[in-house]
């Protein structure tokens, strides 16, 4: 895409008024209409650039456009700070608040984690889940939909004040959802 | 970088005409017109130049290889590539295509090759998923439970790390690699997903390592002698497999060599040593025609 300024720019006649014409106005108001139509135009590539640009400083919505041969240096991913756990039932997660969910759960309960918002299908979308009991009564944690790696399946019951993370991912807006127990920190 | 619009904009004489002076060598009026329209035309060049390299929130945007510095991420995914069933011997993965490449496999050898990786000293991965062909009778829908086994290994100097297992005998649970590269490729590492906890997987002893191999051509006919070196050639089952399928007459073997006799082939194939310790790195191996157009066979030197 290239700048259509010079359209009407180009269209300036710099050599009027003639020296020893009668000059009639007209060439005035087409200079100024050419003049105007360049600064209209330069206004919209502007607004444009302002509008739909990636901004240094800003959050930047991508709305899911691919960012290609991209080499991330010092990058970190959003990361949150789940509510405490306090009764058992769904824990809702939402994909789109951060890569990284961290829960207090209170022990004895059983947790079943449900994500939700995964991006769309043939997109890799991965999140790593941290739920730590507060004690070594029995916790019982279910990820919705999830098919755990290996030979263990869900639920997984836990006797331990110890993270249990989990890293999960899905490639088609979570109808698929597998993942990995990592529960060794 | 600055605009530079304003070397001439600021050339424009703002007080011009003045009232009651003689203008009639309208040299100021095209003065003007002359530095409205250069700024103009820089204000043009400089859009442009914006926008060629702007980045758009909304479209595909290539950094080439540039670096984006301190960004936080959030709600963000990578491109998944599925290559859909895949066969025997070598199959290819290209980096560029996603951080997430999909297969289907069954039973059977199958090397993974990574092709291009980002450049040196970036840091570079994906995630391998092979799920098992044998169940997809339709789409992907599960139909059967039919346990393959598979041989598995990656192309070029490959690290494993943990397991370093490469007979896998799986059913409904796809198998799952992290692979990655900070050297454009030249060492790779693998690192085997959520194996060693049960019979997802079959752990096992050294593996088999090639080193070399001569010589690395031959007819399409087959017949000629290669001998490999290389390390843990020992265990049962010990056998050199050209192109995924094919089994060759094995001459003489020890620990550290293994002389064999070619399969007749064609084009260039992997040639890798399994032992029923798994499967070792791969080798290539380059046939060549021995018909003429003619049809006549070629069987001597040339003389």
């Amino acid at each position: 895409m290239s700048s259509t300024v010079t359209e009407y720019s180009s269209l300036i006649n710099i050599n009027y008024p003639e020296v020893g014409k009668d000059n009639d106005t007209q060439g005035f108001r087409s200079n100024f209409s050419n003049i105007q139509e360049a600064l209209l135009v330069a206004s919209h590539e502007i607004t444009d650039l302002q509008e739909n640009g990636f901004k240094l400083t800003e959050t930047n919505d991508f709305n899911y456009g691919i960012i290609k041969s991209a080499i991330l240096q010092n990058s970190s991913e959003l990361a949150r700070q789940g509510s405490t756990l306090t009764t058992s039932g769904y824990v809702t997660v939402d994909y789109t608040l951060g890569s990284y969910h961290r829960f207090s759960a209170t022990s004895g309960f059983s947790y079943e984690f449900y994500i939700i918002n995964w991006p769309a299908t043939n997109n890799y979308g991965q999140i790593h889940l941290e739920i730590t009991p507060t004690s070594t009564t029995n916790t019982t944690i279910t990820i919705t939909n999830g098919t755990l790696v290996g030979t263990k399946t869900f639920p997984l019951t836990y006797s331990q004040t110890r993270p249990i993370i989990y890293d999960v991912w899905s490639t088609d807006n979570g109808a698929t959802i597998y993942a990995i127990e990592m529960n060794t920190v | 970088m600055s605009s530079t619009i304003t070397q001439y904009s600021s050339l424009i004489n703002v007080n011009f005409p003045v009232i009651g002076a003689d203008v009639s060598n309208c040299h100021e009026f095209h003065s003007n017109f002359s530095k409205i329209q250069s700024s103009l035309k820089i204000a043009g060049n400089e859009l442009t130049d914006l926008q060629l390299k702007a980045v758009k929130l909304t479209e595909i945007n290539d950094f080439g290889y540039n670096i984006i510095k301190r960004p936080v991420l959030q709600n963000c995914s990578q491109v998944t590539n599925d290559l859909g069933v895949v066969g025997v011997g070598i199959v290819n993965l290209d980096y560029t295509q996603g951080g997430y490449q999909k297969c289907l496999i069954t039973d059977g050898y199958y090397t993974f090759n990574v092709a291009n990786w980002p450049p040196n000293n970036t840091y570079g991965r994906i995630r391998l998923e092979a799920g098992n062909n044998s169940f997809i009778t339709s789409g992907t829908v599960y139909t059967t439970s039919t346990t393959s086994t598979c041989y598995i290994n990656f192309s070029g100097n490959v690290t494993y790390v943990g397991t370093d297992t490469s007979v896998f005998s799986f059913n409904t649970k796809p198998l799952f690699w992290d692979i990655w590269t900070i050297d454009n490729g030249e060492n790779i590492f693998v690192k085997p997903l959520g194996l060693g906890t049960g019979t997802n997987a079959i752990s096992s002893g050294p593996l088999p390592t090639i080193t070399s191999m001569a010589p690395d051509t031959g007819p399409d006919t087959g017949g000629i002698s290669v001998t490999i070196i290389g390390t843990n050639f020992t265990g049962t089952s010990v056998a050199v497999i050209m192109n995924g399928t094919n089994n060759c007459t094995i001459n003489s073997r020890t620990n550290t060599q293994i002389t064999f006799t070619t399969e007749p082939g064609s084009g260039v194939v992997p040639v890798i040593v399994r032992t029923s310790n798994g499967s070792s790195n791969s080798k290539l191996f380059t046939y060549y025609s021995t018909i003429y157009n003619s049809g006549e066979t070629f069987s001597g030197s040339g003389d």
